[in-house]
């Protein structure tokens, strides 16, 4: 479903020079598997995610989203995608349902198409009672809901999550998970970055650590287990980021 | 392009739920223009009005035949006080107890009509304009009397008056066009439409990218299936209508006094308001592009600016571009400047000289031409530069 082959970003920092923010990442995900994306601040997953949903044009390399290319094919990935993360703003003087319906716009729905999607979807995440209230007005876990819903109004076959528990509390992130986690039962191909080693734990079928814009390590839990010789998620973590700096 | 429409549809619909943008592009102009009409009218009505101006006389015991020419004229009218005893002329005029003070000598009567004529002081103050319009008046009743005193003297030498004088001159106005609403809209009004144009959309332009860089909402629209042209030209298409409904809503606070026949501004309609076709066709095909012109500017600028703080910071600079040829185009007409070819190649002055001859009902053909030409170009252009500023992923994801 994913497949990206040796993409890199790089970018051009009057004070830094050459910034490698992606440096030839290579990874395969597959159609309802949910692909964690691991690594601390600034590693260039949210480059990598930005590349991939085609917001960045990569420097060199390329990848195919349900079969579109990202560089041939922009416009067909992006309708093939979702994308959500906590950064991901409403627009304040809409009302939840007037945003929702903006966004199924922007994705070629009209009339009453779109009327039973953004209904469906406001019923699905329990939006009626404030779905008439300006976003400004929402509560940050109404908001989340409504983030949500735009997201999968076009029903996706891929959906990347960019932190998207990062800053909200644990009654907000838990819809969010279970959110995620039924999508994974429908079968829809997720990317999920996170740093959170506990919700990459309880969602990801399998996890690319990233450092320095390049992949540490693919695998399963297990196979990263076994790689590293740790136990607990977070020691795996440290010990595969140990041997990049040590590698580099 | 496909999507365009909807991008624009949200941004209206935004705007219109914006207190700013009702301010700035639809209640400010309408009620800015119709408080400075209003004044207008009263200064107006004031200026030419039969109001009787208060002058104070210095030895009025002396002031014989020429006093009473002033206390008894017809064409103008004067409220004649005597100078308060113990105060001086420059004390009087200082304390504005008068506009002017006019002084007769102690031997006024006696050296009247002869060899000798006294002299009259009228004091006035030069930095007052009340001093010099009194100082005409008193001039205008006294000069009839030296006239009058003249031809009854030369008749009495049976000298034909004719005879002194080489030629006569006379003023004649030619027969122009009737400008809109009089004079003074086409002095002031080209002023207000460029600046309405420009400032209509200024509280809002931040919103519309830096403001959603911010936000984070950006990303949102990036990623629909929409391209980003189609993203670009909707954000301009909606800063484009808000700029137009500034300027559609400052035209209305102007003339909506004279529709409602507004007696504070009747005097500025008094000679009605007749619009030419062709001066209508002018001000759409100036005034149009140079909308499309500011808003490629704007929307530029909020592209490339991070914050909406950091716009608002591009734009106080950017404004002096607008304002300058803005009020320079104010005084051009008292120059020769104003009708060289020239200016027609400047832009923002070249369109409120076309909007001026518009409002005067004299349009020029040619000065028309040119500076739509130029107005589509440079509209053409800073709209291209706003799509391209959209694309560019340097400029647009820089936060």
């Amino acid at each position: 479903m994913i497949r990206a082959s040796d993409l890199k970003k790089h970018f051009h920092d009057s004070k830094r020079g050459v910034v490698r923010a992606v440096d030839g990442v290579s990874l395969e995900c597959n159609q309802g598997e949910v692909f964690g994306i691991l690594g601390a601040n600034g590693a260039g997953k949210t480059t990598l995610l930005r590349m991939l949903s085609t917001i960045l044009k990569p420097t060199s390399g390329t990848a195919t989203i349900a079969g579109w290319s990202i560089t041939e094919q922009p416009d067909k990935v992006r309708s093939s995608i979702g994308f959500m993360s906590t950064t991901t703003g409403l627009y304040a003087r809409l009302t939840a349902r007037e945003m929702i319906s903006y966004i199924g716009s922007l994705y070629g729905m009209s009339g009453r198409e779109l009327k039973a999607k953004v209904d469906e979807e406001i019923s699905l995440l329990q939006i009626t009672e404030f779905q008439d209230r300006l976003c400004d007005k929402l509560s940050t876990g109404q908001k989340q809901r409504v983030s949500l819903a735009r997201t999968v109004l076009h029903d996706p076959q891929v959906l990347f999550f960019d932190e998207p528990t990062a800053g909200l509390d644990v009654v907000a992130s838990k819809t969010i998970m279970e959110f995620i986690e039924q999508k994974r039962d429908q079968g829809k191909t997720i990317v999920f970055s996170t740093h959170i080693m506990s919700e990459a734990e309880r969602l990801c079928n399998r996890i690319a650590v990233i450092h320095n814009g390049k992949v540490a390590a693919v695998g399963t839990f297990g196979e990263l287990r076994e790689m590293t010789g740790e136990e607990r998620l977070d020691h795996v973590f440290l010990k595969l980021i140990e041997r990049a700096e040590a590698a580099a | 392009m496909k999507g365009w429409t909807q991008v624009w549809r949200k941004e209206i619909r935004e705007f219109t739920r914006d207190r700013r943008v009702m301010m700035s592009a639809v209640f400010g102009p309408l009620f800015m223009e119709l408080l400075i009409m209003m004044l207008f009218g009263y200064i107006g009505t004031q200026v030419s009005s039969e109001k009787a101006q208060k002058i104070l006389v210095q030895n009025p015991q002396h002031g014989g035949r020429a006093l009473a020419a002033l206390r008894n004229s017809k064409d103008q009218k004067f409220e004649i006080e005597n100078l308060p005893e113990g105060m001086t002329p420059e004390e009087a005029l200082n304390q504005k107890k008068g506009r002017a003070v006019i002084s007769f000598p102690d031997d006024f009567d006696v050296k009247y009509g002869n060899d000798s004529p006294p002299e009259v002081k009228v004091f006035v103050d030069p930095h007052e304009a009340t001093g010099d319009l009194a100082f005409g008046a008193i001039a205008k009743v006294l000069g009839e009397q030296i006239s009058q005193y003249t031809q009854q003297y030369l008749q009495s030498k049976a000298i034909d008056l004719r005879r002194l004088v080489p030629f006569v001159f006379k003023k004649q106005d030619i027969k122009a066009a009737k400008p809109v609403g009089g004079d003074i809209f086409a002095s002031f009004l080209p002023y207000l439409v460029i600046l309405f144009a420009f400032y209509g959309g200024f509280s809002i332009v931040g919103d519309l990218v830096a403001g959603e860089k911010e936000r984070g909402s950006l990303e949102t629209l990036l990623i629909s299936p929409i391209s980003r042209t189609a993203i670009a030209f909707g954000k301009f298409a909606a800063l484009a209508t808000v700029s137009l409904t500034g300027c559609v809503s400052a035209l209305v606070g102007v003339f909506l006094p004279g529709i409602l026949h507004l007696r504070a501004t009747e005097k500025l309609f008094s000679g009605g308001f007749a619009i030419a076709p062709s001066s209508v066709f002018a001000l759409i095909i100036t005034v149009l592009p140079l909308v499309v012109f500011f808003s490629g500017c704007l929307l530029a600028v909020s592209c490339y600016a991070r914050t909406q703080r950091e716009v608002q910071g591009y734009l106080s600079l950017m404004s002096f571009v607008v304002l300058i040829p803005a009020v320079f185009s104010q005084v051009i007409g008292l120059t020769d400047l104003g009708s060289s070819r020239w200016i027609s190649f400047v832009p923002i002055l070249n369109s409120a000289r076309v909007i001026r001859e518009a409002l005067l009902n004299k349009v020029d053909w040619t000065n028309l031409a040119i500076t739509g030409s130029l107005g589509i170009f440079l509209a053409a252009v800073s709209l291209y530069l706003a799509v391209r500023m959209f694309q560019k992923e340097s400029v647009l994801l820089r936060v």
